[in-house]
């Protein structure tokens, strides 16, 4: 783990795509995710556009379970249920497809970095609103100062680096 | 190019992505078919049959650059870089990566389009895939060809689980770039036999070949005429009405209308792009598994 957080923390302006480069980096950090969920019966893992498209997918291979994308708006065909939740300036919108999450099903949220947890809030929202319940948001980074955990609340936050 | 027949010939997993895959109709626009990959996310044999197969084709390949095109390709990328020990390379719309980034463009039905990638992302010499959900025209995986060429990496493949009935088209195609080379493989369109560079030369041998060394010489390296042999030839083929009809036909196809590029003649019948081989896991759904 000191491996690639030494790596991770020279990347700059917390750009994960330096860590994607580094084969053995990469596998780390998707290992570390995997081992923190596998025995916690997780059958979807929710990624959020664009960055938690690539930490979600192959967390999801190696759990067992689906892997649902989070999208901006009007990029899922069919039918969708959409949050809104606020920017820095204005607001922004979050699909998911309907029918992809069952009531009941155990769902982790991931992406790659948490700032302020706007995102990530309107994520567990969508989950919440269809009736799966949100084990936990998974984050390769955490910008402490923007006080996402905080925005989060009681829904519990793992993050590797901050 | 299509997996079936590229020795998957009658593999269930293919049956089991296919049947995976949902097409919504009249998205984005009315009369379009989408192939929704999303309900094959959340089949995880589907899923998984997916990306193995493309990890046991690609394994061996000493592949070190797995390139995914935003936004579907990070879906499949990652998963197939992780297991064949490459490195995975973003390809994004633009101002999404941050620092320093090359960029190129490409055109879409209506309008063009542009594609970033990090700068020192890809080494010189570096082999590559490319991977993307779907194939349609072949627009966005020949720009993505473009940018890593243009680095000086080796694109092996291009990889997509969908291929849309257009793809067939792609025989000889060259997108947005070489034009002077796309005329000249119309030149050499009549004849048979293929040249030293990969183009087909005039079976009148010397004419063509002529043609082609006095016009670009620092491009090709056949050396069959003298310079007073190839001068004449030059201002032949310059001011011929024949050059005249391809600088119309190239205009017109950059324009966005495929005419008669799709009617080219193929390399053994494999679909190439940008002349990089395509690889395609399934053909588009039909109706029946509609939303």
């Amino acid at each position: 783990m000191v491996y690639w957080a030494y790596n991770l923390a020279g990347i700059m302006f917390h750009d994960i795509t330096t860590l994607l480069l580094d084969t053995r980096a990469f596998r780390d950090t998707i290992d570390l995710f995997v081992e923190r969920y596998k025995d916690k019966d997780i059958s979807v893992v929710a990624g959020v556009e664009a960055r938690g498209f690539i930490f979600g997918p192959p967390i999801a291979l190696a759990l067992g379970a689906k892997f649902v994308p989070m999208r901006k708006p009007k990029k899922l065909p069919g039918e969708v249920i959409s949050e809104e939740y606020s920017l820095e300036y204005g607001t922004d919108k979050m699909e998911m497809h309907v029918g992809a999450v069952q009531a009941g099903e155990r769902a982790l949220v991931i992406d790659d970095l948490i700032a302020t947890g706007g995102t990530l809030c309107a994520a567990m929202r969508l989950l919440e609103r269809v009736g799966a319940h949100v084990v936990e948001c998974a984050c390769v980074i955490e910008l402490p100062e923007l006080k996402g955990r905080e925005r989060l609340g009681e829904k519990p936050l793992f993050v590797l680096v901050n | 190019m299509f997996a079936a027949e590229n020795g998957l010939k009658g593999d269930p997993r293919l049956q089991g992505i296919s049947e995976a895959i949902r097409v919504v109709p009249h998205f984005p626009k009315p009369g379009i078919m989408f192939q929704d990959i999303t309900t094959l996310l959340l089949d995880h044999k589907a899923f998984k049959d997916t990306v193995d197969i493309f990890v046991d084709r690609y394994r061996n390949m000493g592949i070190s650059v797995v390139a995914g095109v935003e936004a579907r390709g990070f879906m499949f990328g990652p998963s197939i870089a992780l297991a064949i020990g490459a490195k995975f390379v973003p390809l994004r719309k633009p101002r999404k990566l941050p620092g320093e980034v090359i960029s190129e463009a490409y055109v879409l039905e209506y309008g063009t389009d542009c594609l970033e990638m990090h700068v020192g992302a890809v080494q010189p010499g570096e082999r590559a895939l490319i991977i993307d959900d779907l194939v349609a025209t072949g627009g966005t995986l020949s720009a993505a060809i473009r940018l890593l060429e243009r680095v000086g990496a080796e694109v092996a493949e291009c990889a997509c689980v969908i291929g849309l009935p257009e793809v067939k088209k792609l025989k000889h195609r060259m997108h947005n770039s070489k034009p002077f080379l796309t005329c000249l493989a119309l030149l050499g369109r009549a004849c048979g036999r293929e040249g030293v560079c990969g183009w087909r030369v005039c079976l009148q041998g010397k004419f063509c070949v002529m043609c082609i060394w006095s016009t670009f010489p620092f491009i090709f390296k056949i050396h069959h005429c003298s310079t007073a042999q190839a001068l004449p030839c030059t201002l032949l083929f310059l001011f011929s009405p024949t050059t005249l009809l391809f600088c119309i036909l190239y205009w017109k196809w950059t324009l966005g209308i495929e005419m008669l590029f799709s009617q080219m003649p193929t390399f053994q019948g494999q679909c190439r792009l940008n002349g990089k081989p395509l690889y395609i896991l399934v053909e588009p759904r039909k109706i029946d598994n509609c939303c």
